[in-house]
């Protein structure tokens, strides 16, 4: 850590960032939110026409290990706390540290730029739809 | 280099968030051990299933050992198979059964140690069932309403892995079946030693539709069929266990094979391949529009060519039969990338060539979700016409892979036009699990979706408990319910 003294403070911003994300993680220890969504438990999700072109893009790359945002052969992704900019590093590269990542990364012709910028909304949009409480079933 | 340092950093970051965030999640293990196959208490709690606004469930039936699948008469009548042959190596009595109005049942036939019955249609009269094959081959067999049994066909190549499956009866007057592959990828290995077929059975072996020839791929693995325990087999795809291939080889094609949907006339004769190349075919329906549909099981994460991370499938089966992938594609996608390899080895073609370039799914369903049958919506009083209902049966992990949350055991509804799949019904709680699982009285394992005749109601036959224990699957005798899913505010 010593080689940043003097200089680089956009690095060390993306820097702080990440060990506040860290401290994060550690905080959501203690209080993990459910990641459930889906319709059944809390009513259709409202879509525009971008959030809808990314649930496609979900459909055919990310459901069938994260159903419906929820764990499955990966982790669930609703209950956790990822930026825009995280979202897209895990879905372009992957975790290779250990080598336990096992989920694929998808390249720009597997996932375009733009199917990649409607997925990150149809994700996000996914995650807020908890606060929408549980509306339908009873 | 600094620069590297960051990258490295920030993978770690992301990586320790992941790890730090495992209270959401645990790799799920072995529970429910250990293993027997003893009845057990079971609640209906209706409430404790979540459906979209408007929609109701409730039991129909209940106590039933391993239902399978349901139909209905010209009357209106509903119908059961009780499987006769459960995973974890049980056999009991298959039987076919009315349910009565109070509930009750009425046994109408009852089949030999042959199970599993797994599927079932009723056509001008008859009934058509699917019997796997565990002992003598699969069949499909025609039941008068008297309980009189003929085989239409028998010596069907299935009662590995998987089995003779679905038969539907198209617009065109003809039955379609599927027939499940014996193994998981094609080679014969030490899992299914454990499964208990290869024990019995140690000629068996996949069965190409079509001539194939192979790339010579060969697995060193453990010979459990010989007493000395340091014996080693060398195992090919397409042969028996103990078999080596070599490149070039070709393997004859013939029919009835494995991994395919074939159609024949309802009173027997003529067999036609309709599609090859999937691996377990399970449920299959038409649509209204007439295509034909079927779920496909996908690769485990067993045996000596595991396979990480394949969906399941919906198909939409196109005419004039097309090559669906298996053994060497996963949801029209080539199995030799890093996105499908183990930390045993990467999957290679064990085929020299493919027949066609697979197709693309209609869907893609959860990883070892299990999608059985399905049936499509008809009637707008239901709602959602011409999307398709899917029961998943839900994982048998960890035997087939290591999953991070239970997959499955819902109904989930298709959008076969974009793929989109949604919960139908699920159990409610803070994560998705069978009943017995949370504790509670709602699903266990839907093996079977079909709409009523009217199509005004949705039927789902529910197997039953099934705990994956240290010693395997545990499936428990009489758990098995029917359910009944109507839409409340029509008209
Ligand atoms: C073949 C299975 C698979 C597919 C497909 C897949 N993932 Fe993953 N995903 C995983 C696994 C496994 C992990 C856990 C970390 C690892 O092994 O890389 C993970 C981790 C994640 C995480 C990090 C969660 C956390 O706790 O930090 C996100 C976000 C994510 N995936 C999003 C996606 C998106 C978006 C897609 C589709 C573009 C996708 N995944 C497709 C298996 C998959």
């Amino acid at each position: 850590m010593e080689n940043h003294k003097g200089g680089y403070p956009m690095k060390k911003t993306v820097f702080n960032l990440a060990n506040g994300l860290l401290l994060g993680s550690l905080i959501l220890l203690t209080n993990c939110g459910s990641a459930r969504r889906s319709e059944p438990l809390h009513g259709p999700l409202t879509m525009n026409e971008q959030v809808k072109r990314g649930q496609v893009v979900f459909m055919e790359n990310c459901h069938k290990c994260h159903p419906g945002g929820e764990a499955g052969a990966g982790p669930s992704i609703n209950n956790v706390p990822l930026t825009s900019w995280m979202l897209k590093a895990r879905v372009r590269s992957r975790a290779f540290f250990f080598g336990i990542g096992r989920m694929p990364s998808f390249k720009k012709h597997e996932i375009s730029r733009e199917e990649l910028n409607d997925l990150v909304r149809y994700i996000k949009v996914l995650k807020k739809h908890d606060e929408d409480a549980a509306t339908a079933a009873r | 280099m600094k620069k590297n340092y960051l990258k490295a950093y920030t993978c770690l970051v992301l990586l320790a968030g992941s790890l730090l965030l495992s209270s959401c999640w645990k790799l799920r293990g072995h529970y429910g051990g250990p293993k027997s196959f003893e009845p057990v208490p079971r609640s209906i709690q209706p409430a404790d299933i979540a459906l979209p606004a408007g929609y109701k469930i409730e039991a129909i039936a209940q106590g039933l050992n391993y239902p399978t699948a349901i139909t209905f008469d010209d009357s209106g009548n509903i119908y059961v198979t009780e499987a006769g042959y459960a995973y974890g190596e049980i056999w009991t009595q298959a039987r076919l059964l009315r349910i009565e109005p109070d509930g009750k049942t009425t046994q109408v036939a009852e089949g030999g140690k042959n199970g599993p019955w797994s599927g079932l249609s009723f056509y001008q009269g008859n009934f058509y069932v699917s019997e796997g094959g565990t002992l003598e081959k699969g069949r499909i067999l025609r039941i008068t309403p008297n309980g009189a049994i003929t085989p239409v066909i028998q010596d069907l190549p299935t009662g590995g892995d998987h089995f003779t499956t679905g038969p539907v009866i198209g617009p065109d007057g003809n039955i379609y079946f599927g027939l499940g592959t014996y193994t998981n990828s094609g080679v014969v290995g030490l899992d299914n030693y454990r499964y208990g077929w290869l024990k019995r059975n140690p000629q068996l072996h996949d069965i190409p539709c079509r001539d194939i020839t192979l790339a010579g791929q060969n697995f060193i693995t453990d010979n459990p069929l010989t007493p000395d325990p340091k014996d080693k087999a060398t195992t090919g795809a397409y042969v028996p266990f103990g078999t080596p291939t070599t490149s070039g080889q070709v393997i004859k094609g013939s029919l009835p094979c494995s991994g395919a949907i074939l159609r024949m006339p309802v009173t027997g004769g003529n067999l036609e391949l309709v599609a090859w190349g999937l691996r377990n075919p399970f449920g299959l329906a038409f649509a209204p529009n007439n295509t034909l549909y079927v779920t496909d099981n996908a690769y485990d994460v067993r045996g000596s060519r595991p396979i990480y991370g394949a969906g399941d499938v919906l198909w939409a089966i196109n005419q004039g039969p097309t090559w669906y992938g298996w053994p060497d594609y996963s949801e029209g996608k080539p199995l030799n990338t890093s996105d499908y390899e183990t930390n045993k080895q990467d999957p290679r073609f064990v085929l020299a060539n493919h027949p066609n370039k697979p197709p693309k799914p209609a869907a893609i369903l959860g990883v070892h979700s299990s999608a059985n049958s399905l049936d499509f919506s008809r009637n707008t009083a239901f709602g959602h016409v011409g999307e398709a209902f899917i029961a998943e049966f839900g994982d048998q992990a960890p035997e087939v892979g290591r999953i991070y949350g239970p997959v499955g055991y819902k109904v989930v509804r298709v959008n076969t036009s974009n793929g989109v799949v949604e919960d139908f019904a699920v159990n409610k709680g803070r994560t998705n699990g069978p009943a017995s699982m949370h504790k509670s009285g709602g699903l266990e394992r839907p093996i079977a979706a079909r709409f009523d005749p009217k199509g005004e109601a949705l039927y789902v036959v529910d197997f039953g408990v099934m705990p994956i224990t240290e010693q395997g699957e545990a499936p428990k005798q009489k758990t098995g319910v029917v359910w009944k899913i109507t839409k409340e505010a029509t008209r």
